[in-house]
Parts: C-alpha cells; sequence; structure tokens
C-alpha cells in the first residue's frame, strides 16, 4: 500500500502541472464528444488526434491521447442512455437498463450514476495499476522472445475468439495486420521485403495512416452507408437544475456493492489480453444479473444493470493499461494505438519502461487518476452541453473528420503515398466493418507485427530451428499450454454448437 | 458485395505469397531463416483463411439466390452511391492537395460534399466551407507548424 502511494506521489507531482492538466482538460472533453458519436470510438478518436500532438512533450501528448482513451468511455454511454444507441461496443451493455432508465424519465439520476459508476470504476483501475503494474514489469523483466511471441500470439487469438462467429475473419483480419508488417526492411537481414522500389516504402509502413484509414475513414464511410447522414440531431433536453435529474439515496445504496464488483471484473476483463471493455462489461452486467435477488427487473431500467457495466468498461480500461505499460503489449485496439504513439516518441514500453521512465509512468498512471475527477464533473455539470452535440447532424460531423483525417495524415511526414494509403485501407476499414472483419485485430497485427516477426525468429535461431523451444522454458510451456486450451475449446464449442444446430434441423425438417 | 470483398482478400493474398516467394530469399547463407520466411508463413495461413472465406462467401451468396432473396432494396442503393460519393470526393480532395494547395482543397471538398448532402442551404453552406478549412489551416499550418502544401497560394500565404 505503502509503494502504490508513493509511486501515486510520484506521478502527480509530474502530473500537476499547468500545462499538462491543460492538456488533460482537452483531453478529456474532446475524448468525451468522440465517445457521443456512433461509431467513432476511442481507437479512431485517438488514431486522428495524434498528428496534432506534434511538438509536445512525450508525457504531456500520452496525458492528452490517454484522456480521449478514456473519456469516450464515460461519452459513449450518454448516447447509449438517452438515445439506445452506444457510442462504441463497450457502452452496448449499458444500453440494456440505461435506456429503459431514460424512457421511464429517470434519464438524469441515469447519467449522474453512470458517471459516479465510471469515476468508481476508472478510480480503482488505476489503484490497481499501481498495485500490478511493477509486478507484472519485474515478472516480466525474465521473458525471453519465446515467451514475447506467444504472448502476442496469445493477445491475437484472444481477441479473434471473442469475435465469436466471425473467428475465421478475425483471423483474416489479424494476417493482414502481419502482412502489412512485413513491408520495409528486414531486421535481421536488411534485406528490403515488398518496397517496389519506393524509398518511402524502406522504413515500412507507418502505423498511424493505417490506423486513421480503418478506424477513421473506414467507421466514417460504413456510417455513411448504413445511412447515418440521412438522421436529423436529437433534439433532447436534459438540466441539472431539474429536481429529477439526480440519484435519490435508494440508487445509492442499491449500487453499492455492484461498483465493487463491476471494477474487479472489468479490471481483470481489461488486463486479459485481447478481451477488453466490452467482455467486461456484459460480463458484470452478467454477474450482476446472476447475484440480484430480483433479477426480474434487469432490461427495465434497473439502475444496478447499468452501474455494473459503467464501472466495468472504465476499470477495463486501466486494466488495458497494465499490459500495454508492463509488457509492451496491447489489449485492444485504442490500446494498441497508445503504444504505436508512445514508440513514435521513442518509447519502448516493456518491463524497462518503468525503471527506465518512472517519471513517464507514474505521471501518467496519475493523470488517469486526476483524469477521473475531472470527468466526473465535466460528466454531470456538462450533461446538459454535450447532450447539445447530439442536435449536430452527422452529414455535418463528416466534413471534419474527413478533413482531420487527411490533413493529420499528411501532417505526419508530408508523405503523398501515406496519404494515399490512407483511401486504401479507408476502404479497406469500410469493407471490413460492413462484413464483420476486425479492423482492431489488424491495428494490433501491424503494431505489433516486428515483435511477433523477431521474436518468432530469435527463438527459432536461439533454438535451433527447433519449435522446442516453445515448451522447453516453464512459462514458454504455460503460455503454449493456454495457446493450445483456447485454440482446443474454442473448436470444441464450435464442433458442439453445429451439432446442436443440425439436431435442430432434424428436428425441424421431421415435425415439418 | 460481400463475395466480391472476399476475393478481393484472396487475390490480394495470392499475390503477397507469389510476389514474397518470388523475390526473398527464404533462409539466409548459413541455413538460418531468411527474410522471406515469416512472410511466407503469413502469406501460407493468408491463402489458407481467404480461401475458406472465399468457398464460405460463395455459398452464402448462392444459398441466398436460391431463396430468391435479392430484391434490391432501394433506400440501400442509395446510401452505396453516397458512399461512392464520399471515396470520389476523398480522392479529389487528395489529387488537389498538392496542386491546389491544402486551403483550397479543403474547401472544395467540404464545399462539394455540403452541396450534394446539405442541399439548399447554401448560405449556411458557404460559410461552414470557409470558416472548417481555414480552422484547420490555422491549427495545423500556424500553430501545429506542419507545414501543409501552399499549391497556387504560395505567393500570397
Amino acid at each position: 500500500m505503502g509503494d502504490i502511494s508513493t509511486n501515486l506521489m510520484q506521478g502527480l507531482s509530474v502530473a500537476l502541472s499547468y500545462y499538462n492538466i491543460l492538456f488533460l482538460v482537452i483531453g478529456v472533453s474532446v475524448g468525451m464528444v468522440v465517445g457521443l458519436f456512433p461509431g467513432f470510438g476511442p481507437a479512431a478518436g485517438i488514431a486522428i488526434l495524434i498528428p496534432m500532438t506534434f511538438g509536445l512533450e512525450p508525457t504531456t501528448a500520452i496525458i492528452l491521447l490517454a484522456g480521449i482513451y478514456y473519456g469516450a468511455m464515460y461519452g459513449g454511454t450518454i448516447t447509449s442512455i438517452l438515445i439506445n444507441t452506444p457510442g462504441e461496443s463497450a457502452t452496448v451493455a449499458s444500453t440494456l437498463d440505461g435506456y429503459p432508465l431514460a424512457q421511464n424519465g429517470r434519464a438524469g439520476p441515469a447519467l449522474v450514476m453512470q458517471a459516479l459508476a465510471s469515476f468508481v470504476g476508472g478510480t480503482i483501475g488505476v489503484i490497481l495499476i499501481c498495485a500490478f503494474t511493477p509486478a507484472l514489469a519485474k515478472f516480466a523483466s525474465s521473458f525471453g522472445p519465446s515467451e514475447y511471441f506467444l504472448i502476442v500470439m496469445l493477445g491475437l487469438l484472444l481477441l479473434t475468439t471473442m469475435m465469436g462467429d466471425n473467428l475465421l475473419k478475425g483471423i483474416i483480419s489479424a494476417l493482414i495486420g502481419f502482412a502489412i508488417a512485413t513491408v520495409g526492411v528486414d531486421a535481421i537481414s536488411g534485406a528490403q521485403r515488398f518496397t517496389f522500389g519506393s524509398p518511402e516504402l524502406i522504413g515500412g509502413i507507418y502505423f498511424v495512416p493505417v490506423a486513421i484509414g480503418l478506424f477513421g475513414i473506414g467507421e466514417l464511410l460504413h456510417c455513411i452507408h448504413i445511412g447515418l447522414h440521412k438522421k436529423q440531431g436529437e433534439k433532447l433536453k436534459v438540466s441539472f437544475r431539474s429536481k429529477d435529474f439526480w440519484p435519490d439515496m435508494k440508487d445509492y445504496v442499491e449500487s453499492k456493492f455492484t461498483f465493487f464488483r463491476g471494477s474487479i471484473i472489468g479490471f481483470v476483463a481489461g488486463v486479459l489480453p485481447g478481451s477488453g471493455a466490452t467482455i467486461g462489461s456484459i460480463l458484470a452486467y452478467s454477474v450482476e444479473k446472476k447475484v440480484s435477488s430480483e433479477p426480474e427487473k434487469f432490461g427495465k431500467g434497473e439502475m444496478r444493470g447499468l452501474v455494473a457495466p459503467e464501472t466495468a468498461n472504465n476499470a477495463a480500461s486501466a486494466g488495458a493499461m497494465v499490459p500495454l505499460i508492463s509488457l509492451g503489449i496491447p489489449g485492444s485496439g485504442a490500446t494498441a494505438v497508445l503504444l504505436g504513439a508512445l514508440m513514435m516518441w521513442g518509447l519502448q514500453p516493456g518491463p524497462t519502461l518503468i525503471v527506465n521512465q518512472p517519471d513517464f509512468v507514474w505521471g501518467l498512471i496519475a493523470s488517469m487518476y486526476l483524469g477521473n475527477m475531472m470527468l466526473v464533473l465535466i460528466s454531470i455539470l456538462a450533461i446538459p452541453l454535450f447532450v447539445k452535440f447530439l442536435d449536430v447532424p452527422y452529414r455535418l460531423v463528416v466534413p471534419v473528420i474527413v478533413v482531420l483525417c487527411m490533413v493529420g495524415t499528411y501532417a505526419l511526414h508530408s508523405s503523398m503515398i501515406e496519404t494515399w494509403l490512407l483511401i486504401l485501407t479507408g476502404v479497406l476499414g469500410f469493407g471490413m466493418k460492413s462484413y464483420g472483419y476486425s479492423p482492431a485485430a489488424t491495428v494490433l497485427a501491424l503494431v505489433l507485427g516486428a515483435m511477433a516477426e523477431n521474436t518468432f525468429l530469435q527463438s527459432l535461431i536461439i533454438g535451433d530451428g527447433s519449435m522446442k523451444i516453445f515448451i522447453e522454458r516453464p512459462i514458454s510451456l504455460v503460455l503454449t499450454i493456454i495457446l493450445l486450451s483456447v485454440i482446443f475449446f474454442t473448436i470444441l464449442l464450435r464442433v458442439k454448437k453445429m451439432l446442436k444446430n443440425r439436431k435442430l434441423n432434424a428436428a425441424v425438417g421431421a415435425s415439418a | 458485395m460481400q463475395l466480391f470483398f472476399s476475393l478481393a482478400l484472396l487475390v490480394s493474398s495470392l499475390a503477397y505469397t507469389v510476389y514474397g516467394v518470388q523475390t526473398l530469399d527464404l533462409f539466409d547463407s548459413i541455413g538460418r531463416p531468411g527474410p522471406g520466411y515469416f512472410p511466407l508463413i503469413i502469406g501460407l495461413m493468408l491463402l489458407l483463411c481467404t480461401t475458406i472465406n472465399a468457398v464460405k462467401s460463395f455459398k452464402e451468396r448462392a444459398a441466398l439466390l436460391s431463396e430468391e432473396n435479392t430484391v434490391s432494396d432501394e433506400a440501400e442503393e442509395r446510401y452505396v452511391k453516397d458512399t461512392v460519393v464520399v471515396v470520389a470526393l476523398i480522392t479529389l480532395f487528395l489529387v488537389t492537395l498538392n496542386v491546389l494547395g491544402s486551403i483550397i482543397s479543403m474547401m472544395l471538398f467540404v464545399g462539394l460534399f455540403l452541396s450534394y448532402f446539405n442541399k439548399g442551404k447554401l448560405k449556411f453552406n458557404i460559410i461552414y466551407s470557409l470558416m472548417l478549412p481555414i480552422g484547420v489551416y490555422v491549427l495545423f499550418d500556424i500553430l501545429l507548424r506542419a507545414g501543409l502544401p501552399k499549391g497556387i497560394l504560395s505567393g500570397i500565404i
């Protein structure tokens, strides 16, 4: 406990500068707005705004981007509650009881409770980061190439298996990311690969244009395709001066344990690579419904049904920072973009980061704590203002997104090839989004591609070309067993489902 | 459309694998994995997965056709057209970026976009087409010193 407070204090001394606080406020506010627009999640927000962080100190820039990351989690819930449209997948579970609460005339209490739940989830998450990150970093310092390769594979496997019926498309998405990552100079031999003689491709394909294309332009084209631009803005009025705006004592008392259960579940889900906020929030909702003595109330406007996923998705955002900082392995699309940003500033996340750059690591974590405090105030006091953003029709938002994506990408290296790449990956992202592929898996694989290849080849060289190296060391063996178990159980579940469907079809055929 | 997307992925995977095999060495001079080793593994896995995926898409399409369930939805067709218009406008934006300069190409893009998607609001569209590009230019070129292309305005700004 002493270590946690010492580390937090060290971080606060870094984060509590006027400059960092200013960018923290900008980050969380922009994040809230980003979260409000459907299909425009934190990954897109961070990717598009990376070019604007040029000229900032790395710590300030990451504080700004991390602010967007968890600010989007707060903002995404506002639309879930008010118009039954989650800003992103992590807030889908919040619609289950959030929207019915609003329909029952309790939009105000729902918005305030979601802000408090997000605050509690985020704060518990930050405390747990302080406790787990140094321990995991210390443990990971004994990892060799084989362990790193297996962790990367496990993260990607979990991310793709979470896609349910679209497992094959998830794997294809990840392989596309790996394929893009092979462009450029081979780190071991120095040979050029897939550069087609272009000097601009020798350094490889930079992840930012790809991330902006897949998440920004791709999402935007998908939203146009489904007709979001035809919708008029939502005219909603929420005022915190109204008596009905505030939750009553019953809401707080009933949810007191939910805050903690949701936070712990969310944090654990966030730490596991590939799992993240979406799974965490759904899991927290299911657990809350199971332990409740009145499960029938869930789905009809039960406050605990909103508090559980909200605490979980914010704790998961914090949890996802643990593998990112201590292993250098992101668990989601948004943290993959954050990892890329860290690398852009010459920081190499991994076990040594916490030792070599303690000010940066603890400053970032402390800024998350401060950001959560700001967000709870902003979310409650400025809810009426943020709701006004929903008045803006999507067709007026599109030019802003396109211009920021294009100019932002060009501004990276004044490269026309990268800007063309933006359009290509935008069209690819549109197809992926429309047909059930995973742009997040592509970006994750692209960011981790070089690490995966290098650790794989190093493992083979160390093991004299033998795959035995992946089972010889105890940690590698455990990771290999987990990896194989995930594959085995995924196949088993699929076969079971297929047999069940066949039986059902046969029964239907017989009765017909 | 899904079938075409699946086929495009299959063809791209094939091109990636064949080009990799033809241009990269699998092993180096002392028999260790060379620059083509990892891309070959990725390429073969991509080929396998995209082939299965294309077959699945083909079967799904065949099932849909047999159910005579392919009556096109007018609204969806309209949105396909809108999507194509946006892609075309973004491409035009990119083509004119260096020639006309960032400010004019942004104004052209926003103006054309709004004249198509926000019809009947001429005054608002003109103000929006002027203010947004100027705001973005000030942010990137003046505040962040990103060095955006000046194009035909190079002697003026």
